[in-house]
């Protein structure tokens, strides 16, 4: 059965472009417009999600405070969360790591790169 | 001011009664009379510090513009002309944020549009290479099929060679030309499958190139959010400068021009210290990756 991802990102065509990525390599997509479409999403669909990728500057909830929620969920305690942002700087990156996050991706982002830090971390 | 004149009267009154008293002790014509001359000298004397201490008061701290005044005339004027540029930079920053904001809805329609057609050309060739690889699959089959029956048919015609050795060599030859023809389409079509196939690969690595430096919409999105931002910013100040009213006093004035400029250090200087630039790429080379 193929793996589950959540993508999530408030710009539609970076969310089409990793959704096709994601596609392309055999996985399932769920995707999310924002931080709190991506809680609800992740909550709905807690059992099948075993990556969540996601942006930091979003409207309504961002992919810092995301992540944080999610750790505080017992479902999502250990699932890995890669942030993918054109924010780069050591500081941001450190709050990624504090809030819980796996890994920190800085757009853009290329497609084989992309599968091959996936595939590492979900196998 | 208050406090001197009272000062004043307190001694006045106080010098007063110290004379009386030495006209009372030391009582003659003389006294009465040269007591009398002090304390009119002394009240003129008091008379004439107390006007010049009203009139340094009052330069000390001028009384509002009167109309026609040239310090009226200076605060109406400058008054008038920061309303006026308040209102002209609000004007112009409305319409550039506008304009910005319809760049950024155009730029990510088109974007968005541009993005899912490459996806679904992307998909539709690779449907097409699998269609043709399966249906070249089928060719093969077929002609090999077709082949085997015309070479079974070619062994038949052999037996009855001894009947009729020019008609069966006849049949041979056709036989032969379908043959070669059914191996050449064969050929043809699992050849057309493999360029199609290349095609596609080449498709799908176009893609993901395409996939790369398409994503600097996100990236020019979040700097105009950031443009407009401190565009909004800078309108607010310029709002404030546009509301001053028609003829202030130059107390109202001044705490006016005060009151944008500590919008302005709120707004902007804040601005640069809390939210830097979010976009640190210089170009559309895929960025670092991190596993914590």
């Amino acid at each position: 059965m193929a793996k589950t991802i959540l993508a999530i990102d408030d710009s539609t065509s970076i969310r089409q472009m990793v959704a096709f990525t994601l596609k392309s390599a055999g996985y399932t997509v769920i995707e999310a417009a924002d931080g709190q479409e991506g809680l609800e999403k992740a909550n709905a669909n807690a059992n099948d999600i075993t990556l969540i990728l996601t942006d930091q500057n979003m409207p309504r909830m961002d992919g810092l405070t995301l992540t944080r929620t999610l750790r505080t969920i017992p479902q999502f305690t250990k699932t890995p969360i890669l942030m993918l942002t054109t924010e780069s700087s050591d500081e941001m990156k450190s709050q990624g790591k504090a809030a819980g996050a796996t890994g920190w991706l800085v757009k853009p982002f290329d497609p084989h790169k992309l599968l091959e830090v996936v595939k590492k971390v979900i196998g | 001011m208050k406090n001197h004149t009272q000062i004043l009267y307190v001694g006045g009154i106080f010098t007063a009664a110290l004379l009386c008293l030495h006209v009372t002790m030391f009582f003659s014509f003389e006294m009465v009379v040269a007591n009398s001359l002090l304390l009119i000298a002394l009240i003129i004397g008091w008379a004439v510090l107390l006007k010049r201490m009203s009139h340094s008061a009052e330069k000390a701290s001028p009384p509002e513009p009167a109309v026609g005044s040239a310090t009226g005339r200076y605060i109406r004027e400058s008054n008038a002309f920061h309303v006026q540029l308040g209102s002209e930079i609000a004007d112009q920053l409305t319409s550039a944020n506008t304009e910005l904001g319809n760049t950024q809805v155009i730029l990510n329609d088109a974007i968005t549009k541009l993005v899912s057609n490459f996806i679904t050309i992307s998909d539709e060739v690779r449907n097409l290479s699998a269609n043709t690889e399966k249906f070249s699959k089928q060719v093969h089959e077929l002609a090999n099929e077709v082949t085997q029956k015309l070479r079974t048919a070619e062994r038949f015609l052999d037996g009855l060679a001894s009947n009729d050795p020019a008609m069966v060599r006849q049949s041979e030859a056709h036989m032969h030309a379908m043959i070669d023809s059914v191996t050449a389409f064969n050929e043809t079509v699992a050849s057309n499958a493999i360029d199609l196939n290349l095609i596609s690969g080449k498709v799908e690595q176009n893609v993901l190139v395409v996939i790369s430096t398409l994503q600097f919409q996100d990236m020019s999105s979040q700097l105009i959010e950031h443009a407009r931002m401190r565009m909004q910013a800078l309108q607010e100040v310029a709002n404030e400068m546009a509301k001053q009213g028609n003829n202030p006093s130059s107390l109202d004035y001044l705490e006016r021009i005060a009151a944008y400029n500590r919008l302005l250090d709120k707004h902007v200087v804040s601005l640069d210290k809390q939210k830097a630039n979010p976009v640190a790429q210089k170009d559309y080379s895929s960025g670092d990756i991190e596993l914590f």
